[in-house]
């Protein structure tokens, strides 16, 4: 019973992304999305932990396992995948090809679940590839248009160099336990770090977080849910579960690279004219932190933030499709520009209110969710770094610092979106905030109120610590006050840095409309990442080239050489081979024709010749048998 | 009767044996042949009854009397098909039926 | 008297055996065969085995050799040819079946037989308790096998004239 509840959780947005592909009404597939979600709601409460296995092959099982980890985050998915179902029926609403999207969203939404289900390695990497293929696919909806399908080739083809590495550390495993649940011990440092490049190749850590920004040219609802708030995690979900048993030199990679990512993240958010570049920057900054939670030894904390995340960045990128729609039907310039908005509150009254609630979640403000798994993170790293020594608080540090930064281009992007005048004169749009786009801003808002979490908002600890098992064990309640009060500081003053410089009214913010971006500006290119990857690809064509030449000149010419040689070898071989050897055999084959010749009238003639020597040979028998 | 007599009798057996064998070698038609089967048989059961003779059980005689009946049946049979052959073929040469059955 | 008969019983057998080898006439050879059984079924009546005797003049004289001459008349006759029968090999034959004759001959005349004299009482009656009760299972057998080939003759023949 159980085994077929959890198939048909697994299947139900799959069965619903079919049926809405098929049928006439695309909006039962989020019927699918939300029998899914029920699923995992019953599982959660009855609380139990249920594990299984699929034979793949006689005598290789691979098992899937269904704790209070994977619900939570079934749970999450499906939640989010279903209001983002909702929001797409109007976002999508004039689309041509919606009944492909609504299937492609569904096949996510199946191999997301899918890989919060798997316990063993091989099936998690499967379903990890489906995911990879479902954000390809995501990406690349509007295929028509210049440079998208590129920008989706470049994500997937990122994503491949990562899962290389992460099908690399796998194989590198005791292949006789890769179901996570069963094992124990540690592994080597080689599989650790392999794994853990899978997972920033998949949570956009650098140096892979280019793809994620480039990931931004898909429909705006699938970087609410891929993009933001579920594919992407899948990266922090694996290193969560295995980093039990990596190495500790590997968590310590991971922590470095988790905050370089954060601080990187936050640094170039600041510089972005695009209003999902902007959200995409910080989701990778956001990522960085989980990254870090987990390298610091805060499994729990990553986790909690992981779902704090997943409500707020959904909330903010969905709100941010609201007005890219509302964009788009106003004027002929780029919707996504923050330059020509400013001013929206007027227009978009409940994308505004839920667009604040989620930024102050993002930026970390008290009484929002964001801010409890935030600080967790951080007192994780401070105590991580209080025992390992010196060097080791340039992590705390750089987070707080990134707390900051998150603060000011949080405060930056809503005062430019929503305050001061209108850019561009006479904005009218016939679109409106109907019911299917309100309802899931408005739910993913209240879902990151901190009362959902914790009944005290300065508390970092929540109901997911508890249920998954992992409270974090605090030592110092120093330290965990001063954090405290330093992440407060660290929000308050960005948010206030950001009014000073971006207030309505304030030089900036009225000259920035004519501000050009540069393209040669390094914040803005996010590092020129991308371009990395560029001249990283013409590199190893231009190797792949080299090689083919060397191959072609020196290889084959060697090749070829020997050939030759052979050829001539094997004529001389030949002609002494006629010569010298076939003479006798064929001597010996004219005689034994002749032989043949000479008997083969024994057998061929009529029955009465045949008798006639089978008398002879009767007699002869008896002739011995007589004489001798 | 002594054994002279019984080595007599087997020397005659071995003679009609030998005829048999001759006339199947050497006839064409295969009715000729089959008499000559029915000689060598005739042979055999000759060497069986004049053994027989010394023996309290008789079995040589009960032995002929069985082959005789295989014979009979034999004989019968292949009449049978000769005739089925000739029907089809108008052939009762042995040689020449050899190219005919090809 | 008793050599005597022996002697032409014997004579009567290797006139219808040379008749047989010499002759080219197929109808012939069946009438010579009959004179030959006959004389080899005399030899029986010597040897004291009466019962095999009438069996031989019974099926063989009586069946066998009219089965022959039918079947002569029925083939060879049928096409208005003369009822010859060609011969090959002839060389090689004779010398295959004197060579086989001298080796048995060779065989016979270097076995040391040891005989006895018995007496046999009632010889017809013996065998007959014999063949139900010793080899009853081949007595059965033998009968049926005659049934299902005279069948089978029937069948065979039957064929060969729808034809």
């Amino acid at each position: 019973m159980e085994t077929w509840m959890i198939f048909a959780m697994l299947i139900a947005p799959l069965i619903g992304g079919f049926v809405s592909y098929f049928g006439k009404q695309v909006s039962i597939s989020s019927i699918g999305v939300f029998a899914s979600l029920i699923i995992a709601l019953f599982f959660t409460f009855s609380g139990n932990d249920i594990q299984g296995s699929i034979e793949w092959l006689p005598g290789y099982k691979l098992n899937y396992l269904v704790d209070q980890t994977s619900l939570i985050l079934i749970a999450l998915v499906s939640l989010i995948s279903m209001l983002v179902h909702i929001f797409s029926l109007e976002y999508m609403s004039e689309e041509h090809g919606k009944r492909r999207y609504f299937l492609k969203l569904g096949f996510f939404t199946f191999s997301m679940i899918g890989l919060l289900l798997a316990d063993h390695l091989i099936l998690f990497f499967i379903f990890w590839e489906l995911v990879g293929l479902a954000s390809y696919l995501l990406i690349g909806f509007w295929y028509q248009k210049q440079g998208i399908p590129s920008a989706a080739r470049l994500a997937f083809m990122v994503n491949r160099v990562a899962d290389a590495a992460l099908l690399a550390g796998i194989l590198l495993l005791d292949q006789s336990s890769l179901n996570i649940s069963l094992m124990d011990g540690n592994w080597l440092m080689l599989p650790s770090i392999l794994i853990a490049i899978g997972a920033f190749g998949k949570s956009a850590q650098l140096p892979f977080s280019g793809w994620l920004t480039k990931a931004m040219v898909g429909p705006t609802p699938v970087s609410a849910l891929i993009h933001a708030a579920t594919m992407v995690a899948a990266g922090v979900y694996l290193l969560f579960r295995v980093s039990p048993f990596m190495h500790p030199d590997a968590l310590m990679i991971v922590a470095l690279i988790g905050t370089l990512t954060a601080f990187y993240g936050g640094i170039c958010a600041l510089m972005q004219h695009d209003i999902k570049k902007v959200l995409a920057y910080s989701t990778i900054s956001q990522l960085g932190y989980m990254v870090m939670g987990v390298g610091v030894g805060a499994q729990s904390a990553s986790l909690f933030h992981l779902f704090t995340h997943a409500f707020f960045k959904a909330g903010l990128f969905l709100g941010a499709g609201a007005i890219i729609h509302f964009m788009q039907h106003a004027t002929k310039e780029d919707p996504q520009d923050i330059r020509n908005m400013g001013g929206l509150r007027n227009q978009l009254p409940w994308t505004y209110k839920t667009f604040l609630v989620c930024s102050l979640a993002l930026a970390g403000v008290p009484l929002f969710s964001g801010f409890m798994s935030k600080e967790g993170i951080i007192i994780a790293g401070w105590e991580w770094a209080s025992s390992i020594g010196r060097w080791a608080y340039v992590v705390p540090d750089l987070a707080l610092i990134t707390a900051f930064l998150t603060a000011l281009y949080v405060g930056r992007m809503v005062l430019l979106v929503f305050w001061g005048e209108n850019r561009i004169q006479n904005l009218y749009s016939s679109f409106k905030e109907v019911a299917v786009v309100r309802t899931p801003l408005i739910i993913l808002a209240i879902g990151s109120i901190w009362i959902f979490y914790n009944w005290n908002p300065l508390a970092h600890t929540s109901w997911i610590h508890a249920s998954i098992g992992l409270m974090p064990s605090h030592t110092d309640d120093f330290i965990s006050m001063i954090v405290t009060f330093l992440s407060l500081l660290m929000a308050i003053a960005g948010l206030v840095l950001a009014f000073s410089f971006f207030k309505p009214g304030s030089n900036y913010n009225r000259s920035y409309a004519e501000l050009q971006s540069d393209n040669k500006k390094i914040l803005f290119n996010g590092f020129f990442i991308t371009t990395f990857y560029e001249f990283f690809g013409k590199g190893v064509l231009r190797l792949a080239s080299f090689t083919f030449k060397v191959d072609r000149r020196v290889v084959d010419g060697a090749i070829h050489l020997i050939g030759v040689g052979g050829v001539v070898f094997s004529k001389i071989v030949a002609l002494i081979d006629r010569f010298i050897i076939d003479g006798p055999i064929n001597l010996v084959g004219v005689i034994s024709r002749l032989i043949g010749k000479a008997l083969a009238g024994l057998s061929s003639r009529d029955i009465q010749t045949q008798l006639t020597w089978l008398l002879v040979g009767i007699i002869l028998i008896l002739s011995w048998i007589l004489f001798f | 009767m002594n054994e002279e007599h019984l080595t007599y009798y087997l020397y005659f057996a071995a003679f009609l044996f030998s005829s048999g064998v001759f006339v199947v070698l050497t006839k064409r038609s295969a009715i000729f042949v089959l008499i000559g089967v029915e000689l060598m048989l005739n042979g055999a059961n000759l060497v069986l009854a004049s053994f027989s003779q010394y023996d309290h059980d008789m079995k040589g005689q009960i032995f002929a009397i069985f082959a005789i009946v295989i014979t009979v049946c034999e004989v019968s049979i292949a009449l049978a098909i000769l005739l089925n052959i000739y029907r089809k073929t108008r052939v009762s040469n042995l040689d020449e039926l050899r190219e005919v059955g090809n | 008297m008793g050599i005597f008969i022996q002697i032409l019983l014997v004579l009567l057998t290797l006139l219808g055996v040379g008749i047989i080898v010499y002759t080219r006439n197929i109808v012939h050879a069946a009438y010579a065969l009959c004179l030959a059984l006959v004389g080899i079924a005399g030899i029986y009546v010597i040897l004291m085995s009466e019962l095999l005797a009438v069996v031989q003049i019974m099926l063989y004289a009586g069946g066998v050799v009219i089965l022959l001459a039918f079947g002569v008349m029925m083939t060879n006759r049928l096409r208005g040819d003369k009822v010859i029968s060609g011969s090959n090999n002839a060389l090689i034959g004779a010398i295959i079946s004197l060579s086989l004759f001298s080796a048995l001959a060779y065989l016979i005349s270097n076995a040391n037989f040891r005989t006895a004299n018995i007496d046999h009482n009632d010889q017809i009656r013996e065998i007959g308790i014999s063949f139900l009760t010793e080899h009853i299972v081949a007595f059965e057998l033998i009968a049926f096998v005659l049934l299902v080939a005279l069948v089978g003759a029937a069948y065979l023949a039957k064929m060969a004239g729808d034809e």
